[in-house]
């Protein structure tokens, strides 16, 4: 029996004992493929250094796309050491943090971290993630850009040494030891202006501030050193371009035309701005028609009769000189000319021909081409002639009376008229606000000129309103409809000038293609966000929140979008130097954290 | 402060959607370990000199057992499933699911009156279920994290020999089954991962069996079987969640939900050799109702922008099972082996994280030993090699069980799995 009991309990455990698990023999082992994984630098700005939800703080270091890379690379390299500046452990530089989340109604509430105390503190040493916070091409050769904590980098002064305020990025760069590297370099050139609502123009160019574009000469220059120092190391690497920073949520998040109403709010909102401009439009009209008025009558009386007498006087004297005759006859046959009934019928229908064009050619409007030497005699005496000007000065405030007490009836309707026109003209040029029930675009500020004389205007499709927007007050029912500052929107030729520097200073980094030098074209890998995907079993898009790739501040990623970067990152790689560093899975890195 | 942002589509909600739309259960939940005797012989019975375990393969049979008899038995299903995310670049990331040990078990009871034509049964097996643990990690944990299918039929059978050399039976079949399943929700927050769980009770189901037995010739014998389909219909099942975040409590509240699952109808044909008094040999062939699983659809009591009532195709296709195995006799030891080839009923694209279907074989061996007249001891051990099986991203994409440019459902993972099994059982019969 005893024997039996063995067999069955044999069988019974075999199950378990043999019961390795199942094995899937085609699963790729990485290999390195042409390219030296020694050592991996990784060269870039906020968006490489793991920035999120408006801070840098451990947990988004630990799972920026240079640290999700070269934990990949470990699989080929198992030595390969991969240090970051990392923050204490705690809020880092500060982030945003959800507090409360309404989704049905699209509300939230977040909390700001406060940083930590000791954040800035000198952390020296040989990171192999360089990535600095806010650094643009341009500041990369810049001495002393780390040299405190004021007025440099403050994520730059962290990683300098006590005795090495003064060293430059790229001396940093230049002392690693990279035999392979990534750079981000190059977005926040163009990022910072955009993130200022285009106020602070293009450097270099008048009435421009510290945020501006960076002149495309500069960066070239400064993109050539760099590239000058990768050289020497003999370093390959990938070079990623700049996206085109107008379709990240900071920008998408609320339209051009979010401003929505509802049939009274509208009615209400468009009598009132019609309430602020149409007096200013009226007043404006009044004053000018007066003036033309009252110019026009002192023209006709204290002038016009005289220069058409002369004129005609002249021009018959011209004809008797050109005629043979001497000075003395060629005056008398004027002076008989002029009381003649040819003459003086003449007089008369130049006078008139005068009086009819003058108010066209008051308001600036062509006249028949003869009349132009008069009518420049015309001018020069309103610009010269003091007693001429006292008198419609004069002419003008006695209308302006009569007009105010009510007694020039037919003048009002001129003005009402005119007002009309002009409001017509103004709706028509965007630049009077009306509303309907539904979207309508915010209004804007906008310079003052002869053309929009009001200074507001409202937004156009296509324009964009900054995120930050939300952060202020500028949302809230008693304030949504007034204009908001340039600074909070961007426009057509803001957003112009944002692509056409991104595409020069993408052109720039593209040139250095090679061999040992790939390209990864950061904006394929935002339109592929934005266009949404499912990948690794998750959704992704541009969205704010929910889309999952862009944290908190709208602007940089998610943990999750840095895995998107870095398997961008890596599949590049692979394709171009034959290596096989295998991917992450997406959805192992998280996305918002939902209150 | 609060910040109103105007939401431009609530694509997040339809994410969530998204995932409850995976369904149940898949192929593969058949579970053919009724009778140790028959398990070691390449899973045959429909044809063999009956016992007790014919009341299941073949009431037909039950005539032409000698005497009356009581059958108990058990296996441990030790099953695992590999998965590799051959679907993306390069991927060396590789799954394998921890399954608890499956405990299927039969209990037959056969009797009829001394010199009687008639032989009376009861009896209770699982002919289905599945117990499959992916856990929280897996690529695919938004489809499926952990799934236990039980189906328990309790079964009556009467038999009559029609003539000296064919008999027939049938029986009445109650189906009483429950499921659990469980899966990761994308959401991410501080807390654990956020969890829903399905849990339900089938409504007791109804079917029957019936077979003929066929005595050819002292070396020949022929059965043949019919065991009808149940469908499991799931009423009043429990949805809960787990570590579900404040801002989404709303939208995450327990329900309840309904769906029907397809126990599928089987034919079996099946012939018994015995060319010496030592040696048997039998073949057969099973042909699987499958194509009763045409799609799995949840309805939910209460629905929101999250929840929602699902349907998702399953259009699987009728499928078939060939079988061959052997009994040696030598003094009170019976020496069995046998295998069997078992045809997936899933098409191209729908093959789910459930039970990843594929063509099987089954290797089996086993012992019977009597103690004496009236015990009779029989063991089986079933060793299952799934072939590797590769679903691509296009072919899902192809009948809509992945998300493409035109369609939003997710209801299986690509890529490769290859299924793992290894089965020791034990019956003991008593004979009287």
């Amino acid at each position: 029996m005893n024997r039996i009991k063995n067999i069955i309990l044999a069988i019974l455990y075999a199950g378990l004992v043999i019961s390795c698990k199942p094995e899937i023999h085609d699963v790729p082992v990485p290999a390195t493929g042409g390219v030296n994984f020694k050592e991996y630098v990784a060269l870039g700005n906020s968006l490489t250094a793991g920035f999120s939800d408006g801070g840098l703080y451990l947990e988004v270091q630990q799972q920026s796309y240079p640290a999700i890379i070269a934990e990949q690379m470990k699989e080929i390299n198992t030595g390969l050491n991969f240090n970051q500046p990392e923050m204490p452990s705690g809020n880092g530089s500060g982030y945003f943090k959800l507090k409360t989340l309404d989704l049905v109604n699209g509300v939230f509430d977040f909390v700001i971290l406060p940083p930590d105390a000791t954040w800035t503190n000198k952390i020296p040493g040989t990171y192999q993630n360089l990535g600095i916070t806010g650094i643009r091409v341009r500041d990369i050769a810049v001495n002393g850009y780390g040299a405190n904590t004021t007025q440099g980098n403050p994520y730059f002064y962290r990683i300098l040494g006590e005795q090495e305020a003064n060293k430059s990025y790229l001396d940093v760069v230049s002392e690693s030891n990279a035999t392979f590297f990534t750079s981000w370099l190059g977005p926040n050139d163009v990022f910072e202006y955009a993130f200022s609502g285009g106020s602070d123009g293009i450097e270099g160019q008048p009435g421009t501030g510290i945020n501006g574009l960076t002149p495309v000469d500069d960066f070239e220059a400064s993109y050539d050193a760099f590239m000058n120092v990768m050289a020497g190391k003999g370093a390959s690497g990938f070079l990623m371009t700049i996206p085109d920073v107008t379709n990240i949520p900071f920008f998408t998040s609320v339209g051009w035309n979010a401003l929505a109403m509802n049939t009274e709010q509208a009615a209400a909102a468009t009598a009132g701005y019609a309430a602020m401009i149409d007096p200013q439009v009226e007043a404006g009209v009044a004053e000018a028609t007066i003036n033309l008025v009252a110019t026009d009558t002192v023209l006709s009386v204290g002038v016009i009769p005289d220069l058409a007498d002369t004129t005609v006087f002249l021009q018959a004297y011209q004809a008797a000189i050109a005629g043979g005759a001497d000075q003395a006859t060629a005056l008398q046959i004027a002076e008989d000319y002029v009381e003649s009934q040819e003459g003086i019928a003449k007089i008369a229908f130049l006078e008139s021909e005068l009086n009819v064009e003058l108010p066209a050619h008051l308001l600036g409007q062509p006249t028949s081409p003869e009349l132009d030497p008069l009518f420049a005699i015309i001018d020069e005496q309103l610009a010269t002639n003091v007693e001429l000007q006292q008198a419609i000065a004069q002419t003008r405030d006695q209308i302006t009376q009569a007009y105010e007490a009510g007694f020039l009836p037919s003048l009002e309707a001129v003005v009402a008229q005119q007002t009309a026109a002009q409001i017509t003209a103004l709706k028509a040029a965007g630049i009077y606000p009306t509303f309907i029930a539904g979207n309508n675009g915010f209004v804007i500020e906008v310079p003052v000129s002869q053309a929009n004389p009001l200074g507001i205007r409202q937004m156009v499709a296509g324009e964009l309103v900054l995120f930050s927007i939300i952060l202020t007050d500028e949302l809230t029912p008693q304030k949504a409809a007034l204009p908001k500052p340039d600074d909070l929107v961007l426009t057509l030729e803001e957003i112009g000038n944002i692509r056409e520097y991104t595409e020069q200073y993408n052109d720039i980094i593209e040139g250095y293609a090679s061999t040992n030098m790939g390209i990864l074209n950061m904006e394929v890998v935002y339109e592929s966000i934005q266009a949404g995907a499912f990948i690794d079993g998750v959704e992704v898009n541009a969205d704010f929140i929910q889309g999952g790739v862009f944290s908190l501040d709208a602007i940089h990623l998610t943990p999750r979008g840095y895995a998107i970067v870095a398997n961008s990152l890596i599949q590049a790689i692979n394709q171009k130097f034959g290596s096989t560093i295998p991917p992450v899975n997406i959805s192992d890195y998280r996305a918002v954290i939902l209150p | 402060m609060k910040h109103i942002y105007h939401i431009r589509s609530w694509g997040g909600a339809l994410v969530l959607v998204m995932f409850l739309q995976q369904t149940l259960m898949a192929a593969g939940y058949q579970v053919l370990l009724q009778g140790n005797r028959a398990t070691a012989m390449g899973n045959l019975g429909v044809g063999l000199r009956p016992d007790a375990s014919s009341m299941f393969f073949n009431p037909g049979a039950m005539p032409f057992m000698e005497g009356n008899q009581v059958m108990l038995g058990i296996n441990l299903i030790s099953s695992n499933i590999a998965f590799w995310d051959s679907q993306t670049l390069n991927s060396n990331e590789t799954s394998v699911t921890d399954n608890p040990i499956g405990t299927p078990f039969h209990a037959y009871a056969v009797w009829g009156p001394a010199e009687s034509k008639w032989k009376f049964a009861l009896g209770a097996y699982t002919p289905f279920g599945s117990k499959i643990s992916w856990g929280q990690e897996w690529q695919g944990r938004y489809l499926l994290d952990e799934i236990s299918l039980t189906a328990i039929y309790t079964q009556a059978t009467a038999s009559y020999q029609l003539l000296d050399n064919l008999s027939i039976g049938a029986g009445i079949v109650a189906m009483f089954g429950s499921v659990e399943l469980q899966r990761v929700l994308p959401v991410t927050s501080d807390l654990d991962p956020t969890i829903i769980n399905l849990q339900g009770d089938a409504k007791t189901g109804f079917g029957y069996n019936v077979g003929l037995y066929w005595v050819i010739s002292e070396k020949w014998q022929m059965g043949a079987s019919y065991r009808s389909r149940i469908n499991a219909e799931l009423e009043e099942g429990d949805v809960t969640f787990e570590n579900v975040p404040a801002s989404l409590e709303l939208l995450f509240q327990p329900n309840k939900f309904s769906a029907t699952l397809p126990l599928p109808s089987q034919f079996s044909l099946g012939f018994n050799f015995e060319p010496s008094e030592q040696l048997t040999l039998g073949i057969e062939a099973n042909y699987i109702g499958w194509s009763a699983y045409e799609s799995l659809d949840f309805n939910f009591e209460d629905e929101n922008i999250a929840i929602q009532d699902t349907e998702s195709p399953r259009n699987y296709h009728d499928s078939y099972v060939f079988h061959f195995g052997g009994e040696y006799r030598l003094n009170e030891f019976l020496f069995r082996a046998g295998t069997y080839y078992d045809l997936s009923p899933v098409d191209k694209g729908f093959m789910t994280p459930e039970t990843p279907d594929t063509n099987r074989i089954g290797i089996t061996a086993g012992l019977g030993y009597s103690l004496g007249e009236k015990l009779q001891l029989d063991l089986s051990f079933l060793y299952i090699r799934g072939q590797q099986r590769t679903q691509t991203i296009e072919e899902a994409q192809a009948v809509g069980t992945y998300p493409s440019a035109t369609n939003s459902t997710y209801a299986v993972e690509p890529g490769t799995y290859k299924l793992r099994a290894y089965i020791p059982g034990l019956s003991i019969t008593y004979k009287f």
